[in-house]
Order: C-alpha cells, then structure tokens, then sequence
C-alpha cells in the first residue's frame, strides 16, 4: 500500500503535516496497528469460505476438492467472445491464465484457432496434451461452471458509514518499510543511498560509485503508487527528520533561498533534515525560477533531496535529473494490489472476491489509491456487480485503449462496435490509427467469411477509403486544416466496414521502417548525384532511373571479373568513390547484378580496397568531402593531442596519413592560415598540393 | 566514360534533333541577352545538355571550369541546411530539391547572394549577367516557388533564372508567367535510331537498322536509355544481330514481376506480397507515379479489350491520389487491390 491519500483528504492533512514536521514532531500513529491486523480476520474468513465451498462441492472433480480455485485456460474461437468466456469463470470465483502449466485444471478449446486452423494444432494444446490436463469443449465448460454452487449471496456492507471520518486511503496507508507494495529494490536503493549520504558529503569518509554519488534522488513514476510514501518512509527509518515541499507550497526562487539557509543552520543539530520535493514536474509560472533555484541548490545542498515527479520524460525534468540519483517506480502488478484490496476490504467488513479486486486493480491502471477510493465509495465485493459497475463508470477506458487495440475495434467485426465506437478507437491515435488499420487491412479480409472473389471486392473498396483518408490526411497536415479530421475518420472506419473480418493481433505498421529506408537511400542518391554531377547531365531521378543499372554494371563488372584497375579508372572517370560503387548504387539497384556485386567474396574485396587507397583520387566532390571528414575530426584530435601520423610505418596507414595531412593542409589553406599542429609534416604534403588542388586536374576530362 | 557521356554533343549547331531549337537558342545567345528561361520535358530529351550549350554559347569555354562548392544555409530556425552548388564565373548550378522542406531558403540565400554580387560587365564585355541554373525545379515546395517569382523581378538586371523541370504543370503560374518557356520534346523513334547509328559509328560497330529499331522503341523515346542500352546490349553480344536481348532496367523488370504477378493469381495473400514488392520500389527511390505508369503499361499488353477503359480509369484516379497523398504505399496498393478485384470478376464471369 502507498500514497493513498483520497484528494478530498490530501490538502488539509498535507498543511499539517509539514508544520509539524517543521516543529520537530512526527506525525501521530493512529492506526499503525492496523496493517498488522489485518491479515488475520482475512484470512480466517478466506479459510471459511473455503471450507464452505468444499463441502457442498461433491460432484466436479477430484482437483477441485484438492484445490481450492479451478483454473482455466482458453483456446480457439468459441460461440461467446472470448472476454464473456473469462467473465464467467471469474464471476464463479475461478482463474484464468494465459499459458497451460501444470496447476491448469482445465483448457477450454472452441471449434478452430483465430487463423481457421484446427484447434488440436495450436500449442496450447499440445502443452495441455503433454502435461494431462483436461481438455473440455464449451458445453462442459459451461456445466463445470453450473457444478461449481453459488457463493454465499453478496454481502454489501455499508462501508461508507463505518469509516465516514477518514478515506481508506489515509487510513490504511503504509507506515513500515515492509508495508510498501512492490518496488522493493528501488526502496533498497533510496535507503542506501540516505544511510551513506552524510558520510559522503558531509564527513567526505566514504566514496560511492556515479549515480549514487549525487546530493539529491528523483522518485518518479505514474500516480498513486506510492512514491511519496516510500520517500517519507524510507527518510524516517534512516532517522532523517523530514521536511516535504509540495505544490502547494510555494517554490519560488526566493523561498529556496530560504530553505537552504534554513538547512545549513541545522547541520549542527541531531537528527538532520531530508527534504522532499513533491510534484517537481509541477512547478509552474508561479514558481518562477524553482526548478533551476533547486538544481542549484542541490549542488551545495548540506540535506538529502528526494525530488518527486510523474514524467520523468519532462523537459522540464530533465536538467534535474543530471544530478540526480536516478529511481523509477513501476506499478505494482495487479495481483500484489488485489491481495493487498482484499486485506483491506476484510478489516473495513467488506468481504471482496480475489477476481474482483483483480478487476478493479486492473481498470484503474493499477493505481492503488484510486482502487481504495472506488472501492470504499461502492462497497461492492463480487466480481459480476463489480464487472456490470466498472462498464457503467469506467470512462477512461479508452484512454488505456492503446491504438492497436482501436485498429482492432476498428477491422473486427467480431467486436460488433458501433460506428461512434470505432470512430472513438480512431481518435486514441489519429496519427498512428490510419497506418494500423492500412497494415492490418489485408489480413483482416483474409480471415473474413467469403468467398475469395468477395474478399478481393471488399479489400478494393478498403483500400479506395485509406487512399482517400490519406489524401486528407496531407491536406490535415500541410494546411493545418484540423477539422478534416473527423472525414478522415469516417474513411478509415468506413475500410474498417468494408471489410467487416478479423483482425486478431495487429501488427505494427512496417511503413515507418521503410520510411526511413527510403529516407536514407534517397540521401544516397543525392550524394550519387553531388559525385557525378560535373560529368553527367542527369538529376537525382534520372540517375536512378535511367543511369543507375548501366554504371553500375559498367563500373562493378571488372571488379567481379578480377579486374581492379578498369575499375577503379572507371570509378575516376566519374569521379566516384568505392564506397559509391560498393554501398550506395549496390543499396539502390534491385537487380540480381547489386547482389552478386554486393556479396563479392572478402578477399576480393579487401583486394580492391586496398588497390583503391593506393591511389589517388582527385575527384573535387570526394576531395571536399574528405575535407569535410577531416575538419569534423580535428576538432576531436585537438583535444586528444595524440596524431603524429608520421609514426607509423604500416604502408596503408601511412598513405591514409598522407591524404589525411593533404587534406588539412587543404583546409589550412582555405582558412588563409597555418595550422601549428600539422607543421611537421606539412612538408611533404606541399609538395603533393597541387595534386589535390580542385581546379588544375578537374577540368581535363572534360 | 559510358558513350552517353562520351558523345553528348557540346555545341548548339552539333545537336541531332529540335534543329528549330537549336537554331532559336543560338539566336538568344548571340542577342546576347537572355529572358528567364523554362525549358522542360521528359527525362532524356536532352534539356540539360541544351543547357550547358546555351551557357557555352553565351560565355565561351568559360563556363566549362566549374567546381563545386558545398554551402551551408541557416534558416531562421537555426537549421543548417547544406547544399551543393556547381559554379562557374558566369553560371552556377544547383538542385534546391535537394534540401526537401528548407528549399526556400536556400533559393532566397544563394540568388540573393548572386544578385548582390554585381554585374560581369568588366569581365567579359559582352554580356552583364550571370546565369542561375535550378534543376528539378518541379521537387520545389511551393513556398520555394513563391520566393523565386518576387527574386526573380527584382534580380533580372544582374543575372538570369534558367530552370528546367520534367512537370510544368508543377510549376505555379506566376513562376511560368515570367519565363520564356521552352519545350524540349522527346525524341521520335526515327530520331533516336539516327543517334544510334552516329554513336555506333563513332564506335565502329556496325549496327541492323532493325535492332537500333527495337532498342528506340525499348527505351520510351528517352534516347539517354536508348544509349545505354545499346552499350549493354554491346557488351552482352557483340556483334550484333537483329535478335540481340535488350534488358530493361533493374526496376523496371521488378515492375514487371508485379504485373505478372498480379495477373495470375488475386487473393489477399498475393496482395500482401505485392505490397512488400511495392516497399521495395519505393524505398530503392522509384518514384511512385513512374511505378503506376510502367505497371499499367505493362498490364494493358495482356489484358482484354473489354477491361481496359476501366483499369484506365482507375489508374488515373490513383496517380491522382498519388500526387494528393503522401503515402504512396496506400496508392499503389489500392490500384493493385482494385485491379484484382475487377480482373477476378472478369475471369470468373469468362469461364463460368
């Protein structure tokens, strides 16, 4: 359990607690005993429960009398969808799980698998086949779940009267270390860290490794999971006296100067202060300055900080994070939650079903304070009242919906959404939705019900709608015109309708890697066109079309044949390079002559490497790029210091020094001054200039 | 030097074909004062070659000694964009497409720079302008095209625009409007086996008048395919004879394989397949529009007459599409997914 504290609760308890914190005392302990407590009745009860189904239970199966909850696991398609299908087993207090191991009591498998295989091929069977569980068809599924008799009829307790003064949330909040729920090791981690922060930067007697060497942690992670809790806890049991410093306090630059004054005043005294900064990613307009005050703060902070935020993506957040000892808090998993609800639940008199919590866990995005405040306002215990509750209440649904999910909503008619639904599922993410839906179209007719020559109709018809909603889709884009958007929804749920089949898992649209392929080689063939461009006429377009496929043969024939130096003379003639020849025009052609050129044997190719660096090349566009290289890498030399290419006697190296040398003084020249650095071997270089100079070979050819 | 380049004319007076042309270039060249200029046509008419003649026609060998300088632009939003020019005294040449959504940029910096940079008059006596040449100036964005018609008033007096595009209806109006427009057709067949022949001559070769017929026809009366594919023929077999294989380009034998693919077999399954032969197009830098045209080309061969008006019309609804898209996958795609459709029924209603 952690930060759960009901927001109708949160305001007033905050103010107190810091002015107590301030005056020196801790907070009060009401109800510390609570946590303790509370297993037991719980457990008890858990146990009658048990007892009570076991004994009217005689007709099932053995397994059931040994165990206490059957657990199922599904396979294929059956009459009713596969959500109604585990409904109904938990709303019968069983389990259901993904994969079959050997404590599933049953799998139940439907008529085929979602591809129109036979079911008997899937691998849950097969592992159902191997480890002897029980394979059942629907009709026994169902009359297992009548075998299975009623629980006790629900008990609704009035909850809300029973606790009226204080939310669940307060009450059962965490007050030992051992009380936190999930996140151990990043508790581990905090706790370290606050044990050894005074001797690190205070005493200076102990030496931490990096990120644990900083002055200040940063807990983030999504809401009610407990990281405020955990701060508080974890300060206190290393005997820190806690200061915490929320959004409702102001934290403008002056009040942190306040602070820090404040801090240092009281090194001297016992029990030192460790600050907490809540909600840092809140920080706003009013706190002008904060968040740079607190990282300047930080460097000289004489207190532990534990900053606290949600996004720890935010920009805000992130020049923070650099000097900050960096903890994530992931949600606790949903069955630590339910254990923790029903435990709660049992001391609040509410007797709350496993599956149940699960439920509630589950829809409230495992947010632990928001599962206690539902399930203190409702007071339901049983998993069917709670399932009906939740489709009636839940609203942000679909903002957990992610956008395969929509696409799913989208191209399954199995789902039998209606229109304003699907259009909804579009709108989880209009960006990412339309490519979802073109990726999946195809398959989802091809597991439609007709025929093939109607499958091709409805996938023609699917198609014109995506066609169109991407011509709106540039119309959105390049003139801003954002209220086309609900058309270009009406489109791609209209493909959606048209195909009308199935779409079991989406598969993540391939166009963005392709995209950027295509990104990538249309850069190459403008690099192709710079090479080439003082000896042929043709553009970028032309080159790939018309060009492409002649001098690539024409260029990289020889070199199949063992023929380096036609090559490389060819490879001159056009003033192109061999990574021109080997990379770029091998990436862009399609034929079967780019492969064999592509996979040439090493040998070969180190052969033609090696005959290429002899020589030299004095194409203008190669010699500028080199230039360009070089003059990237001299910034980094300068600081290493280390180049003294005259050193190395390997004969390769020494003539890639050479150019490299060329190449500087190239630059050195253009920059009308001398580099003191290549001073020592500038002179064979001058002796070569007029070779690389751009202008005095460069015209020749022509 | 492949023979596309070996033996591309220099001059005006030695062009092959569009003597009319030649004859009104070397005109304008010898007025010694040139408007703006729009040449366009297809790929390998021949627009660039007249280009740089008309430069040596006005500037003498000049204008041969270019070399390449690589300029960095900033825009406003503190971007550097990077472009290649290729520069003479006289001319410089670039391809603003290029720098994709900046072209703007770099079409105000460079003209502006070459604008302010004075006029030539002490230099060569003869003509005071420079010349700027911008290719492919239909990839331009519209904002680009926007820039160029004010710059191009308020610069005529030191230097002269000459563009040149494929597409002039990409060009927007008032750009076209301040130009003189000139149309380099696409050589006939006949033309082309003429160029053939001088090539094979220089060459020494002996060339059948009905081979030279058939790489003419081959190569889309684009006579830089034609050539090229006349040296490839050469290596593969020579000498020749009438039945000598041409080979098509490596994309256009990919787009090939679609056509037949598609043909023989209509289900989702092909279409999947289909749509990762189309990836690779694309991503290997085949523009779209170009895949659609040589597809349906190809399909047209082997279809019957009754399908035709209406695979036809589908086509052009989707290049359509294409060129108001930006997706040209889902285009692509929706041609070839209706095309089964329709060839599917067609096929079913055939034989029963």
């Amino acid at each position: 359990m952690a930060d759960i504290r009901s927001f109708f609760g949160k305001k007033k308890k905050r103010s107190t607690q810091s002015v107590l914190d301030l005056t020196g005392e801790t907070s009060s302990s009401e109800g510390a005993e609570c946590v303790e407590e509370e297993e037991k009745p719980a457990a008890k009860k858990a146990k009658a429960a048990k007892a009570g189904e076991e004994k009217k239970e005689v007709s099932v199966s053995a397994a059931l009398k040994k165990k206490k909850v059957l657990s199922f696991v599904f396979t294929g398609v059956l009459s009713i969808s596969r959500d109604d299908a585990e409904a109904m087993a938990k709303s019968k207090g069983c389990r259901v799980v993904g994969s079959v191991s050997g404590r599933t009591d049953y799998l139940v498998a439907g008529t085929a698998l979602e591809d129109g295989r036979p079911v008997a091929e899937g691998s849950k069977h097969q592992a159902a086949r191997e480890k002897g569980v029980r394979i059942i068809g629907e009709t026994e599924f169902r009359e297992v779940l009548d075998s299975i008799v009623e629980r006790r009829p629900v008990s609704v307790v009035a909850a809300v009267p029973k606790s009226s003064a204080q939310s669940w949330a307060d009450k059962y909040r965490p007050k030992t270390a051992k009380d936190l729920l999930g996140n151990g090791d990043v508790a581990k981690k905090l706790k370290s860290w606050l044990e050894s922060w005074a001797q690190c930067h205070i005493h200076g007697t102990k030496k931490l490794a990096p990120p644990l060497n900083q002055r200040a942690a940063l807990l983030s992670g999504p809401p009610g999971i407990g990281k405020t809790t955990m701060a508080t806890i974890v300060a206190a049991a290393c005997g820190f006296r806690v200061v915490e410093m929320n959004a409702s306090d102001s934290r403008s630059k002056k009040s942190f100067g306040a602070l820090s004054f404040d801090s240092l005043s009281v090194v001297a005294s016992k029990q030192q202060k460790c600050v907490i900064m809540d909600e840092v990613d809140g920080m706003s307009s009013g706190d002008r300055g904060g968040s740079r005050e607190l990282a300047r703060t930080i460097r000289t902070a004489k207190n532990p900080i534990v900053c606290i935020c949600n996004d720890r993506q935010a920009p805000k957040i992130r020049s923070l994070a650099n000097s900050c000892v960096d903890l994530r808090l992931k949600r606790p998993m949903k069955a630590t939650i339910a254990k923790r609800l029903v435990q709660i639940a049992g001391r609040e008199g509410l007797d709350l079903e496993q599956n149940a919590a699960e439920l509630l866990a589950e829809s409230c995005g495992n947010d632990i304070r928001q599962c206690l405040t539902a399930l203190q306002m409702w007071g339901i215990s049983s998993y069917d009242e709670m399932r009906s509750k939740l489709k009636k209440i839940n609203k942000d649904a679909v903002l957990r919906a992610t956008a395969f999910d929509g696409a799913k909503m989208i191209l399954s008619d199995v789902e039998r959404k209606t229109l304003a639904e699907r259009a909804e599922a579009y709108f989880i993410d209009y960006n990412l939705c339309p490519l979802l839906v073109q990726e999946n179209y195809v398959s989802a007719a091809a597991n439609a019900k007709c025929g093939q020559a109607e499958k091709m109709d409805r996938l023609a018809a699917a198609a014109e709608c995506l066609s169109d909603a991407d011509a709106i889709e540039k119309r959105i884009r390049s003139d801003q015109a954002w209220s086309l958007l609900t058309t270009q929804a009406a489109f791609v749920v209209r493909a959606g309708v048209e195909i009308n089949g199935m779409c079991v898992n989406p598969n993540f649209p391939s166009w963005f890697g392709k995209n950027s392929t295509t990104g990538k080689n249309y850069r190459l063939c403008s690099e192709l066109a710079t090479h080439l461009s003082s000896k042929i006429s043709a553009a970028r377009a032309a080159i790939r079309l018309d060009y492409l496929h002649s001098l690539l043969e024409y260029c990289g024939g020889p070199v199949l044949n063992g023929d380096v130096e036609t090559t490389i003379s060819r490879l001159d003639d056009y003033g192109l390079s061999r990574d021109d020849l080997l990379e770029s025009m091998c990436d862009l052609s399609l034929s079967g002559f780019a492969k064999s050129l592509k996979s040439l044997d090493a040998k070969a190719k180190t052969a033609f490497t090696k005959e290429y660096n002899k020589g030299r090349h004095t194409s203008q566009a190669l010699n500028d790029q080199q230039v360009a290289v070089v003059k990237k890498k001299k910034r980094t030399e300068f600081e290493d210091d280390d180049d003294d290419p005259d050193d190395d006697p390997d004969d390769d190296d020494d003539v890639e020094a050479k150019e490299r040398d060329l190449a500087r003084q190239f630059v050195a020249a253009k920059k009308q001054k001398t580099s003191s650095s290549s001073s020592s071997s500038s002179k064979p270089a001058a002796a070569k200039k007029p070779a690389v100079r751009p202008k005095t070979d460069f015209f020749k050819n022509k | 030097m492949l023979w596309v380049d070996k033996y591309r004319p220099q001059t005006l007076e030695k062009m092959d074909y569009h003597k009319e042309l030649s004859q009104r270039l070397s005109d304008l060249a010898a007025d010694g004062d040139i408007p703006h200029l729009l040449f366009y046509g297809p790929n390998g008419a021949g627009k660039k070659t007249r280009i740089l003649a008309l430069l040596r026609a006005l500037y003498g060998s000049g204008a041969d000694r270019v070399k390449l300088d690589r300029r960095e632009i900033k825009t406003p939003s503190n971007k550097t964009v990077e472009v290649t020019t290729s520069s003479s005294n006289y001319h410089i040449e670039m391809n603003p497409g290029d720098a994709g959504t900046n072209d703007r940029f770099v079409v105000q910096e460079v003209i502006k720079e070459i604008a302010q940079g004075g006029s030539l008059h002490s230099k060569t006596g003869r003509v005071g302008y420079k010349v700027v040449v911008l290719v492919e100036v239909d990839r331009l964005t519209r904002q680009a095209q926007a820039a160029l018609r004010r710059t191009m008033e308020k610069c005529a007096s030191s230097c002269r625009l000459v563009l040149s595009c494929a597409n002039p209806s990409k060009v927007i109006d008032p750009v076209r409007s301040r130009c003189l427009g000139i149309r380099v057709a696409a050589p006939t067949d006949a033309e082309i086996c003429v160029v053939l022949q001088s090539v094979a001559a220089k060459e020494r070769l002996v060339l059948p008048d009905k081979l030279a017929a058939r790489v003419a026809k081959a190569s889309n009366r684009n006579l830089r395919r034609a050539v090229l594919a006349l040296e490839a023929a050469k290596v593969k077999q020579y000498p020749f004879d009438e039945e000598c294989p041409i080979e098509p380009p490596d994309w256009e034998a990919y787009v090939h394989s679609i056509a037949q693919d598609i043909t023989r077999d209509q289900s989702p399954q092909r279409l999947l397949a289909c749509r990762e032969k189309l990836y690779d197009l694309l991503s290997k830098c085949v523009p779209a529009d170009v895949i659609l045209k040589t597809l349906v080309k190809d399909l047209l061969k082997n279809l019957d007459d009754e399908l035709k008006p209406d695979i036809l019309k589908w086509a052009a609804i989707y290049e359509h599409r294409i060129q108001c898209g930006a997706k040209d996958i889902f285009h692509l795609e929706a041609f070839i997914a209706k095309f089964m459709s329709l060839y599917k029924h067609f096929i079913a209603d055939m034989f029963g």
